[in-house]
Parts: C-alpha cells; structure tokens; sequence
C-alpha cells in the first residue's frame, strides 16, 4: 500500500481489493474492523461516490473509501490477516470522465487543416469514391438542411416525432449527417464529410430533447427502406444488461432490410468506464446479430474509454471508427462543432458503407461482408474492436 | 407494441391489421417495408394478438431512447 499523497497523482481515497467472491463478507468486513459504511454501485446504478463511506464495486470486487489514520490501521491488518480484504492501495487520479473535462481537452494532435483525423484514419481522404447515387439515411435528432455547406445537396427529409418538424433542435443529428455525407472542402476548416456527394435523407426519430421510440424509429428505418437507401446510419440506442436478449423485431426488420439491399448501422453504445475496468454490453437495437454495431477509437487508435464491448453470447461489436473529439456540422449559427462518442464513430462506417456501395455495386449482406473484408485489423481484442477500422476503397 | 407479420401475410397485410384490432390492439403505423405493425395493447391481449393469423411475434417496445443533452457528455 502507499500513503494518500495529494501531490503525488492519489487522491485521498483508498482501493480495497477483495477476494475472489467474497463481496458481501469484504462489505460487512469493512464495517467490522474499521466502521466503514459503503454503497454497493448495484444498488448504486450509477452514483458516482454515493455511500458515507465509500462504494463497493460489485463486478470488480473492489471498494473505494475514504478512511482516517486509525482506519487505515486497521484495514492494513487486515491485508495481512486471513479473511476477505486482500490487498489495500492508494487511489490514484485518473482522467475525469466527466463532461467538462472531454470538451476541455484540445483537439486531436494531427494536422487537420484540410481533412479531419477521423477522414484520415478510415482513408477516405484517399479514396476515388464520393457516394454519389448512393442515399444515406440518418435517423436521428433531425438536420439543419439550410446549412450554408449543404447548400445544392440533395436532400429528403421527415420526421417521425410529433409534434416537431425535421429542423434539428439538438445538434446531433446535423453532426452525424457531416460526418457521414458532409463536405470535404467546406470553404474553410477542416473537410469532415466522408460521402460528400451521396443523397442525404435525414429521418428525425429523436426529438430536440434528445429522446425517442421503437415505433417512431421502425417508422423512419421503413421509410428509409421505401426509399431505396443503402446505408441507414443510426446514432441512438438504449443500455442493456448482460444477458439480455436481443429484440427479435429489429432482428427480424433488419435482416429484411438487408435482404432489400438496405444496411443498419448502429452505435454499440457508451456505457462503458475502461478507466475503473467495467466493460458495457453493446446496447439495443446494436445488438441485434444482422444490425453492424460500432465502437469508437481515437486519434491513437486507442479505444474510446467508454465504448462498449462484446460482453456476452448477445451483442457483438463489429467494427470501429473513430469517435473521440470528431470535428462536424453542427446547427446555425455556431455551424460546426466537435463531440465524442460512438454516436460519431456510426457516422464514419455509414460513409464508408456508401463510398464502398458507389466502387462496388455491393449491397446488404455484401456491403456488410466487404465492410468486414476491408477493415484495417488492429493490435486490440476483437471483443471491442471487431473486424477493425472501416476503409474507404 | 411491436409485431412482425410472417413473410407469407405480407400480401394481406390489411387483414392482420383488422385481426390484431379485433385482439386489442390500437394500431398505431402498419410499415409494410418491414411487415411490422406498431401500436398499444393491454399486456392481458398479448396471447390473442400471439394468436392471430400472419403474426410472427410480438413484442413489448421498449423504454425508449435518449441522447444527453449538447454539450453534455458523450454522446
């Protein structure tokens, strides 16, 4: 164990490491020998430090407390004695997961003059292929058609909330249409879009609240398979647990859509904390086999801390992207912006999807198959990662 | 809601949608693309909607979806 060190990188707090299997007894141990009270993060759901004491973290056999001197004592005892707490460490800084702190953080460090890192790492920068003839459904908060860098672009439009017309009342929506069929030359800053010259059908199924259905986003994925899309592009989800099955009507609906020629992308979700090691079920509908679910990386091909991983016999994650501070459209008047998530990484496979729809011909389980063919493989377990990077062709 | 008509009832569509009512369900989108219907039930009609004929399965929509507000966290 180490000393809490304010200067030294540790917080105050300590880890206690609990035996294997022994959550409950370390809980009630803790308690016994140095009176303190601790939260479980099952009951929890999410607090960050919820307990007087401290939190339990149920799946990691791990608590984090806040302890005095005699306290410290005592559980340095009870390392070293037989029983349920087996090792006890200083809690180190780690980054803030915290909202602020990822917008504050800089921009990625590549050149993004002309292009940004996220049309690099996929190639499209590089590739012959715009998409065009190829539609591009994204279903999502909506879109600012009259973005003066969407200006002559094909675009069709419908909303499936009530209530509110397409115009995008969030953001999100027009972020992830940038990344996927945005410009590549917008006239100044970087080149964000990868299928820059693909139609745009831009589906509202999320309101300008940010929330949305089943039925309202069936109802958009329908109407974009009456509408010949390729590509659906589909920035939402909700979390699972593990073991949760999948929905075998986005089953069933997606494996008609492919059959159709039509391909669902979808975010795998970001639920995950990899800093304190918990690893979250890709989410619904990602997690329907015959649904492509993404991961995000970042601009070191590193995984995003919170994208989730292939955790079960349900969800798989098929592929990445990058998702980490992706630089898009963003509504008027503040017209670009740069967010993080797998919600941008879903964008980036869908463009790819429609560059190589365009070189290829391919269609639904053969523009998923060269999806999978193409990817770039990567040095991380396949349970996050899949196949890899998508590539433009 | 959410129920899916078999492949083979696709043509009479129109006719599932009147047998699910006649079940308890209030329709709420017939989306022929996908053979899916959407709509509302009572969770004690579930076995008769289960029971009409083209239906593959039905399911409970889920509890929806959401996205953080701008600005807020990862999205």
């Amino acid at each position: 164990m180490t000393n809490p060190d304010e200067e030294n990188g540790t917080t105050g707090r300590f880890l206690v490491l609990l035996e294997d299997g022994a959550v409950e007894a370390g809980t009630r141990e803790l308690d016994r020998i140095a009176g303190l009270r601790t939260a479980s993060t099952a009951e929890a759901a999410g607090a960050e430090f919820p307990g007087p004491d401290g939190l339990v973290f149920d799946r990691l056999g791990v608590a984090v407390v806040s302890a005095d001197p005699d306290q410290l004592a005592a559980l340095t005892s009870a390392v070293d004695a037989p029983g349920p707490i087996a090792a006890l460490e200083a809690e180190r800084r780690v980054f803030a997961i915290s909202a602020a702190a990822e917008e504050a953080a800089p921009g990625p460090q590549v050149d993004e003059s002309v292009f940004t890192w996220g049309l690099q790492a996929v190639g499209a920068n590089k590739s012959a292929a715009t998409g065009a003839g190829v539609r591009v459904a994204v279903l999502d908060t909506g879109f600012d058609a009259e973005h003066p860098e969407f200006a002559g672009r094909a675009i069709t439009t419908a909303s499936f909330i009530d209530g509110e017309t397409v115009a995008d009342g969030h953001g999100h929506g027009t972020h992830c249409i940038g990344t996927a069929t945005g410009p590549r030359a917008p006239g100044g800053g970087a080149g964000y879009g990868v299928a820059y010259e693909a139609e745009i059908f831009a589906g509202k199924v999320l309101s300008n609240a940010g929330s949305g259905s089943d039925g309202g986003i069936l109802a958009g994925i329908a109407w974009a398979v009456s509408n010949n899309c390729q590509v659906v592009s589909m920035s939402l989800g909700a979390a699972v647990r593990p073991g949760t099955p999948y929905s075998q009507t986005y089953e069933r609906v997606a494996s008609r859509a492919l059959a159709q020629g039509t391909l669902i992308v979808a975010a795998a979700g970001n639920e995950s904390r990899r800093q304190e090691g918990r690893i979250n079920p890709v989410g619904h509908p990602a997690n329907c086999p015959s649904v492509l679910a993404v991961g995000a990386i970042d601009v070191a091909t590193a995984l995003g801390w919170f994208s989730c991983g292939t955790v079960d016999l349900i969800g798989a994650v098929d592929v990445v992207a990058p998702g980490v501070d992706v630089y898009s459209s963003w509504p008027r008047p503040k017209n670009h912006n740069r967010i993080s998530g797998t919600s941008m990484a879903t964008p980036h496979v869908a463009g790819v999807a429609a560059l190589i729809a365009q070189a290829t011909g391919a269609r639904g389980w053969e523009l998923w198959a060269r999806l999978h063919q193409a990817a770039r493989r990567l040095p991380l377990p396949s349970v996050d990662v899949g196949a890899g990077v998508v590539q433009a062709p | 809601m959410l129920v899916v008509v078999d492949d083979g009832a696709l043509g009479g569509l129109m006719a599932v949608v009147a047998a699910l009512e006649a079940a308890g369900m209030r329709v709420d989108r017939v989306l022929p693309e996908i053979a899916t219907i959407t709509g509302a039930a009572e969770p004690g009609a579930f076995a008769a909607l289960r029971g009409v004929s083209g239906v593959d399965s039905v399911e409970r929509a889920g509890p929806g979806f959401s996205i953080p507000h701008p600005g807020k966290g990862v999205q």
